[in-house]
């Protein structure tokens, strides 16, 4: 692997667009993978374009390893090509007249590099993302997958200090998508500067990122790991855009084995091997007692731990094997007398679990 | 209405040969616009109808003014003028342009015509050399246009003004290498107006009809050339249409 | 039986109104080639006035081209991509060649780069030159009229164009420059080639303008369309015959262009 710079990411983000505002604080060292989280109009794509240098601000600084990029009190913009941010865009923007070859020799054409080191280069690039043999090929004979991978090569190729990844999974579908992320991820940690990516899905920010930064009008509502969000969401929005029980496993014939204890029935009995399976705490239902064998091919006992209130709904979170959080209505709590400490037993549907191959 | 018609076909071209002459284009001491509609003896009151007379640019002025106090004499005529260069107009009469009349700077253009009554010569123009005011070429004489540096403006040769500046040249012994040979005297004369050249070639009527926007050199009458300006009314007239 | 079509056919209706279109457009050029002195052909462009003119037209319209496509297309770029007050202004100006008759082009141009014009004066008495009546007055004036085409093509292109890609670009370290020269140019290349074919067959086609500002003398000055107007009064079968040699030209050009660099334009 080229030896990369190690990059440290430190910023005060405010921009103002017409009547939308962003205004956030975002930090990242180096290798770490920070996702950016939230729904369409949050402020994400300002965010990165921001970061990018293809969108000025209009307050604060953006700092990369101790360089100003951007600073409108004093003064210093820096534009895109002469910072060392690497972008990957959510529809590629390969260049359609150049072979992908080409195409990701254009970063280190950019910077001087000859046209035999440069292609050279590139060519390794493209053969560490498993995409080598496309080199010939021009951008249109490329599949979704193959193309995502070309663009990271080519962002990769310059050499950034900081990589920006949009919507990475986006335009690829279901199968692909769950095929690529686990690839992604293994890519991104051999990146030692550090990585933002952002997102509306909060699958791709559970897989793939080490913290969550939850965004909403412009505003960060809440940072944290993976769990620590979904487990503690502040607001409703946070809760039920990261409300989701995900556990790893192996699957056999509908059945899977989880790596922490338990197993669970899913509906895809063709599935084999490892598994993530994900399973939306609205899909649990909780029993006082164990209850008469019905439908549910999911049935486990376990304890309340914490009890929190979102909004119209009050999020059990339960221990056991597995452990899950439950979503539950207020008179539901009220009428079983769910506490903290509480035995309970909890089913689901094996038809509710979402199940599909871990590529990690 | 046709014999009206007739009498309006015949008057004009009169009123204009009759006052044409009068006018006298520069050379003589009446100037132009003199005594129209008056000159015929016709049943002045009684015409109407319109015609369209094509006539060589250098007649501009006068073929103007001649129409305009004949339409204010004979309320209810209609003239419609063309005016250009005599051998492109003469080709268009040719290709069957609605011409009714046609008057000539040269007789060899009205020779060109070929359907048409007899035609009678009714001016004579001589040339002139046309300078800007400001005289920027230094012309004083006409050997002056022969000289290296001197932008001259002449008109093509096959249009009359054109055969007049060669026979003049020729007279003078003279060679004259122009910046430009223009389509007719109009365009001429222009770019002596506008200071684009020194010095034009162009008829002493155009030279009087600019008036203070050039000053004139003339060409001594020994080594001058003159054209004949004919008129006819043309046979596609069609007597006898309303 | 009723003719059905399945997917996209061209509606019914249209098709009389495209048919007499083209006749129109067709039939002069047919009644041209019908009409033709064929045997007289050879004689013809062997004289010596009509080669000077017909060269001086090729290589004046193709120096307007090459100048409109110097200035006019960093111009167009500028009209599509700057946002500066005045620049609706400038647009405007430089549209004005499209709308104004050419003689009053020329009447412009002479008023500003004739002997006593507003800049040509200047010209004249520093340097001693006067641009009108010499080969570079002819290729000033293509270019006032011919050159409008080439901006107005360009800068729709441009603001069309795909900045996603630039912005990749620009991402991945090019300057400016290069973005401009390696990926917006390439990518507005069908509509330039367009563009610039305009350019050229309007500056080899302008009358009013050149004789108005530039004059015109046989042999120096003179082009193909002032000849063939000439010609029109002494011999009509020699301007139908030069005419023929114009039209020959555009057509070739207009034809072998258009479908190989346009294509790639209805594709992408």
């Amino acid at each position: 692997m080229n030896p990369q710079v190690a990059g440290e990411l430190d910023a005060a983000v405010e921009v103002e667009r017409g009547s939308f505002r962003l205004d956030l604080d975002v930090q990242a060292g180096p290798g770490e993978i920070l996702a950016v989280l939230g729904p369409n109009g949050a402020g994400k794509t300002t965010l990165l374009r921001a970061l990018a240098g293809l969108l000025p601000l209009s307050g604060g600084y953006v700092r990369l390893d101790g360089t100003v990029l951007d600073d409108p009190a004093a003064g210093v913009y820096l534009d895109p090509p002469r910072r060392r941010v690497g972008v990957v865009f959510q529809d590629y923007r390969l260049f359609p007249r150049m072979r992908v070859l080409d195409n990701v020799a254009c970063g280190p054409r950019s910077r001087g590099v000859d046209r035999a080191s440069a292609r050279h280069a590139a060519q390794q690039w493209l053969d560490r993302l498993d995409v080598g043999e496309l080199a010939r090929r021009r951008p249109g004979q490329l599949s979704g997958g193959q193309a995502q991978r070309v663009a990271l090569a080519r962002a990769l190729a310059t050499e950034p200090r900081l990589l920006l990844l949009d919507e990475p999974l986006a335009a690829l579908d279901a199968r692909t998508r769950a095929t690529v992320q686990g690839e992604l991820r293994e890519h991104l940690a051999g990146f030692a500067g550090p990585t933002l990516l952002v997102t509306h899905d909060p699958l791709e920010a559970l897989l793939l990122a080490d913290r969550i930064m939850a965004l909403e009008a412009g505003r960060i509502v809440q940072q944290g790991s993976p769990h620590d969000i979904a487990a503690r969401p502040v607001t409703d929005y946070v809760a039920t855009l990261v409300g989701v029980n995900l556990y790893a496993g192996v699957a056999t014939g509908g059945r899977v084995e989880l790596d922490d204890g338990g197993a669970i029935m899913i509906g895809d009995t063709a599935l084999a091997g490892r598994v993530l399976v994900a399973v939306r705490p609205s899909a649990i239902t909780v029993y006082t007692s164990r209850p008469d064998p019905g439908s549910a091919r999911n049935l486990w006992p376990g304890r309340i731990d914490a009890l929190a209130p979102l909004g119209d709904r009050i999020r059990l979170s339960v221990s056991g094997s597995p452990g899950a959080l439950v979503d539950v209505t207020a008179p539901a709590v009220a009428e079983l007398s769910l506490a903290r400490g509480r035995d309970v037993w909890l089913a689901t549907k094996a038809t509710e679990v979402d199940a599909y191959p871990d590529g990690r | 209405m046709a014999v009206r018609t007739r009498l309006l076909f015949v008057s004009v071209p009169l009123a204009l040969a009759l006052t044409g002459a009068l006018a006298g284009c520069g050379s003589s001491s009446k100037g132009p616009g003199k005594d129209t509609g008056g000159g015929t003896s016709t049943g002045a009151a009684n015409l109407t109808g319109s015609i369209n007379v094509f006539a060589a640019a250098s007649l501009t002025g006068a073929f103007t003014t001649i129409g305009d106090q004949f339409k204010a004499a004979h309320p209810g005529t209609k003239i419609t003028f063309n005016f250009g260069a005599s051998s492109a107009l003469a080709t268009q009469i040719n290709q069957g342009a609605p011409a009714d009349v046609f008057a000539s700077a040269a007789p060899k253009n009205m020779d060109q015509v070929k359907d048409k009554n007899t035609p009678t010569t009714f001016a004579t123009n001589t040339a002139e050399i046309a300078i800007p005011p400001s005289n920027p070429g230094h012309i004083t004489q006409l050997s002056d246009l022969g000289k290296s540096g001197v932008k001259v403006a002449l008109c093509q040769d096959q249009v009359p003004c054109g055969v007049v500046a060669a026979t003049v040249f020729s007279k003078a012994h003279v060679t004259v290498k122009p910046v430009t040979r223009e389509a007719d005297v109009k365009s001429t004369l222009a770019k002596v107006t506008t200071g684009a050249v020194d010095a034009g070639v162009v008829y002493v009527t155009d030279v009087k009809a600019a008036g203070s926007k050039v000053k004139g050199i003339t060409i001594p009458d020994n080594l001058n050339a003159s054209t004949d300006y004919p008129i006819a009314v043309l046979a596609a007239a069609g007597f006898g249409k309303p | 039986m009723s003719r059905r079509r399945t997917g996209a056919g061209v509606p019914a209706l249209l098709v009389p109104p495209a048919a007499v279109g083209a006749v129109f457009l067709l039939l002069p050029t047919i009644a041209l080639l019908v009409r033709m002195p064929w045997s007289g052909l050879r004689d013809l462009y062997a004289d010596s006035r009509v080669s000077s003119a017909l060269t001086l037209s090729l290589q004046s319209a193709t120096a307007a081209t090459a100048a409109s496509l110097l200035f006019g297309v960093p111009l167009a770029w500028m009209l599509a991509r700057l946002r500066i007050r005045g620049l609706g202004l400038i647009r405007a100006a430089v549209t004005m060649p499209l709308v104004l008759p050419p003689v009053v082009g020329g009447v412009a141009l002479f008023l500003a780069l004739g002997r006593f014009g507003v800049v040509g004066r200047y010209l004249d008495q520093w340097f001693g030159f006067t641009l009108p009546f010499t080969k570079y007055g002819l290729v000033v004036a293509e270019t006032f009229v011919a050159m409008p085409f080439l901006v107005i093509t360009a800068e729709g292109a441009f603001r069309a164009a795909d900045r996603g890609l630039e912005e990749a670009a620009a991402t991945l370290g090019a300057s400016r420059l290069t973005v401009f020269w390696r990926i917006t140019l390439p990518g507005i290349g069908p509509s330039l080639v367009a563009g610039t074919v305009l350019c050229w067959a309007r500056a080899l086609g302008e009358f009013g303008a050149t004789i108005t500002f530039n004059g015109s003398l046989p042999g120096h000055t003179e082009v193909m369309p002032t000849l063939i107007s000439l010609a029109l009064e002494t011999n009509p079968e020699q301007a139908e015959a030069l005419s023929l040699v114009l039209i020959g030209i555009a057509l070739v050009i207009l034809t072998a262009l258009r479908e190989q660099w346009l294509r790639p334009a209805v594709s992408s």
